[in-house]
């Protein structure tokens, strides 16, 4: 399973480089660790969304692990749906 | 990620904004200082400060917003008219937009540190204003500081959606909850600006369920970068006013889709689906939703997202008291509020993008100021050659060339133009200083400015901040007198000083005037003699002593300040503007007050010059320094020991300078002055005094472009710059006060009169 460590700052100058990096992983099963991230803007959170809405269509494993705490309330602050939560993120 | 980062570019383009912004809010507290102000003084001043705050938030400058937050919510308390603009309130707002600029400076790192202290004491001294004195509407029987509120809000977790501020009273007419759809543009990104910040300052006003639309999201790879495929539908459940939520997005508004409605508010009057779905979408929650943890939302992932609000907020707050919206109140509200969402869009263009503008870097003005430039010399140089073919003067080439010459004049006219700014953005800098200058004098001065629209060159308004500064330091320090002088001389109790600015024969001129004591001749003779500036027995005039203070070295001052003083002052002032081809004087008038006046060229980038030919060489002559130019009668000249001359002018002897000579350019043994024809030009120079120069003939008058010679060779002494002429030959441009110098130096011999 691939891991990817999501950057602190995740706003608009982190998108294209997050898009990428997300784009490299197409197709397999993806961990992304939200440990780090301080700060979520609606650009990475499109993008995200896009991966997860992707991964989810080829049933492939996406999961957010370990989210920030400023993560999870910014998350929620978009009004955006949960990811798939890894095991310490796992609320639902 | 790209090299060049979009952002930085974004951030600088806001630090522009923020410059005229800042100096808006300036105009806008001047405004009511001198009481000119009304109610749209005090909005545009709020709004400003607010766009800063908006933008600073988008850049995460913290501080910067904590302060324009704490500034803009006591403009607020005035625009809504709680607390009322007195005295006290302007005081305490320029200290504020002071405070504000250094923040600015400070974050854009224009200034090395910030004075935090100074950043609190101001922010402290506005809460405290808000909080005692005068009528408050809703008084908060919470004894605590009113710092702890405005704080709390900057400490930000996005959960804090209840954060309803109690003293938000109901308006009478205000919906009691609103439905807003927002979906932003690339743009709104593109732009630097965040939905997230938008969100956060939305959840503010009142508890938000934020509702998240992702259903024109495409695949990873097929989104482009950037996109804007998300949209967000709020329902705020405060009674709030429509201003409160329209301020929000005023600066996202034109790049946005943006839709405000009173809560259960049918959504007919739009044609977009989506919003119509919002409409329904609201009706049920508003129908079946008093306890907000858990609505019933049609689809069901949404059920989802509020699954996770709830959760998100469940552990930070209790469950809110927000009274229940009923179908009822919602069709009660009136259908106007939704046609009055667009209103303040329209308003605030009008009031802010009046003019249609661009913003260029002026490296590609001055690039295309030099082509222009070359453009005209070429055409001179054209125009000159086909004159040294003989043609006839009706002949279709000539006629062209003439039209080419008209055109190219136009050109250059043109670029010029675009080049010209008003002085404005020199003056706004003053009301500041003379602030500060006065505190530290402890004088009480008020500045009046006049002529801030006059357009000046973009390179000479850069450089006239500067000798302004002086000149306006040393007139509070020196000029004016202080409270218990004012009062024995029976002026009022506050000086004025007065900066004005206007165009007279083709120059600028900057007057700075103070209506104080006036210079004291004799104080000024008496250090002169006692510093060996004058000889103790000098008969000067009036005029002549006032301009011995441009004097190197020279200080009236008792004390040596840290303001003015040390002697340096005035002989700087009068050096810089040296520098710009300008000039400098003083009139005063004892117990009165001083005038000092300056004139600069328009431009330092074309001069219009006078053509002559000295040692074999063409040069130029600035036309600004020329007097009057004429053929001296046979008597007129007179030798002055072993090779000085002087020559007869209106019943004066003036200094004759050989410029062929001085330069150099005279081979040793050419013939003494008497001995060839000449032509003597008499120029002003520096302090106004008169000397002549001698030359071999007059070739004409132009406007020549201006090309710096230190940069392409280096300095010439006697020499400013040089110039390309129609027939391709350099010709230099004289430097009349550095000329006047050498040839004093060679001459050491100064004007006097006949008689006098």
């Amino acid at each position: 399973m691939n891991s990817f460590m999501l950057p602190a700052s995740l706003d608009t100058r982190a998108a294209p480089a997050l898009h990428e990096a997300l784009m490299g992983f197409d197709g397999q099963p993806l961990t992304l660790d939200g440990s780090q991230v301080e700060t979520l803007g609606g650009q990475c959170l499109q993008i995200l969304l896009a991966a997860h809405e992707s991964w989810t269509k080829h049933e492939t494993p996406f999961v957010l692990e370990n989210p920030s705490d400023a993560l999870t309330a910014q998350w929620s602050a978009f009004g955006a749906p949960p990811l798939q939560l890894g095991p310490q993120g796992d609320v639902q | 990620m790209s090299a060049d980062d979009p952002f930085e570019a974004i951030k600088q383009t806001f630090f522009l904004e923020c410059e005229e912004l800042l100096t808006d809010l300036e105009a806008s507290v001047t405004a009511l200082t001198f009481g000119d102000g009304d109610g749209e003084t005090i909005n545009a001043a709020f709004r400003a400060i607010h766009s800063i705050k908006g933008g600073a938030g988008a850049f995460g400058l913290e501080e910067l917003v904590r302060f324009a937050h704490v500034f803009e919510t006591y403009m607020d308390e005035l625009r809504s008219g709680r607390k009322t603009c007195d005295d006290t309130a302007i005081r305490a707002m320029l200290h504020a937009s002071d405070v504000l600029a250094d923040h600015v400076s400070f974050a854009r790192g224009l200034i090395p540190s910030m004075d935090e202290e100074r950043s609190q004491t101001v922010a402290n001294e506005l809460r405290a204003l808000m909080d005692g004195g005068g009528p408050v509407v809703a008084a908060a029987p919470d004894p605590s500081p009113a710092a702890d509120p405005i704080e709390a809000e900057f400490d930000f977790k996005p959960v804090m959606f209840d954060f309803g501020d109690a003293s938000d009273a109901p308006e009478v007419v205000a919906p009691e909850a609103w439905t807003i759809t927002f979906k932003p543009h690339v743009r709104l990104y593109e732009t630097g600006n965040e939905p997230a910040l938008l969100l956060r300052e939305l959840a503010r006003l009142g508890p938000c369920q934020v509702t998240l639309d992702t259903s024109e999201l495409p695949a990873l790879t097929e989104l482009s970068e950037p996109a804007a495929c998300l949209s967000w539908t709020i329902e705020l459940d405060a009674p709030v006013e429509l201003e409160a939520i329209t301020e929000i997005f005023e600066f996202v508004e034109d790049e946005c889709d943006l839709v405000i409605l009173p809560k259960g508010e049918p959504a007919g009057s739009v044609e977009d689906s989506a919003a119509a779905d919002v409409g329904i979408a609201a009706l049920l929650a508003a129908a079946t939703a008093p306890a907000p943890a858990a609505p019933a939302a049609p689809a069901a992932d949404e059920v989802d997202i509020q699954a996770l609000l709830a959760m998100a907020t469940a552990a930070a707050e209790p469950a809110p008291s927000a009274p229940a919206p009923t179908p009822a109140a919602a069709v009660a509200a009136p259908s106007a509020p939704a046609a009055k969402a667009t209103a303040p869009t329209g308003s605030a263009q009008a009031a802010g993008g009046g003019q249609a503008s661009i913003r260029v870097d002026l490296d590609r003005i001055d690039k295309l100021i030099n082509v222009v430039g070359e453009l005209v010399i070429q055409q001179a140089m054209l125009a000159q050659s086909v004159a040294e073919c003989g043609l006839a003067a009706s002949s279709t080439v000539k006629v062209g060339l003439e039209d080419l010459e008209q055109l190219s004049r136009e050109i250059q006219d043109s670029v010029m133009a675009i080049r010209a700014q008003p002085v404005k953005s020199v003056f706004q800098r003053m009301p500041r200083l003379v602030r500060e200058v006065a505190d530290m004098t402890g004088k009480n001065v008020r500045l009046i400015t006049e002529g801030e629209a006059t357009e000046v060159d973009k390179t000479v308004v850069d450089r006239l901040a500067e000798p302004i500064t002086h000149m306006i330091r040393n007139a509070i320090d020196h000029g004016l007198e202080d409270a218990e002088g004012r009062a024995a001389a029976g002026k009022p109790k506050e000086g004025t000083i007065r900066l004005a600015a206007l165009h007279r024969s083709g120059r600028i001129v900057i007057e700075v005037s103070d209506d104080g004591r006036g210079i004291n001749r004799e104080r000024v003779r008496k250090i002169a003699v006692d510093r060996g500036l004058i000889a103790a027995d000098a008969n000067l005039s009036n005029e002549e002593t006032d301009n011995l203070i441009f004097l190197p070295g020279f200080s009236t001052a008792d004390s040596v300040s840290d303001i003015s003083g040390r002697g340096v002052g005035m002989d700087v002032v009068r050096r810089s503007i040296q520098q710009l081809g300008g000039r400098i004087s003083i009139a005063s008038t004892p117990g009165k007050g001083s005038v000092f006046t300056m004139s600069l060229p328009l431009t330092l980038a074309v001069l219009d010059g006078m053509v002559v030919r000295a040692g074999g060489q063409t040069l130029l002559s600035p036309l600004s320094s020329i007097i009057e130019s004429f053929t001296p009668k046979e008597g007129d000249l007179h030798r002055i020991g072993a090779r000085d001359w002087v020559i007869r002018f209106r019943d004066r002897f003036l200094p004759l300078i050989d410029t062929g000579r001085v330069l150099g350019f005279s081979k040793p043994d050419a013939p003494e002055i008497t001995g060839r024809d000449g032509i003597a030009i008499v120029v002003e120079n520096e302090g106004g005094s008169q000397v002549a120069l001698w030359v071999d003939d007059i070739q004409g008058q132009r406007q020549v472009v201006i090309k710096s010679l230190e940069t392409n060779y280096r300095k010439v002494d006697g020499i400013s710059a040089a110039t390309i002429l129609g027939d391709g030959r350099v010709a230099l441009i004289l430097d009349i006060d550095a000329l006047v110098v050498l040839g004093r130096q060679q001459a050491n011999q100064s004007e006097f009169k006949i008689a006098s």
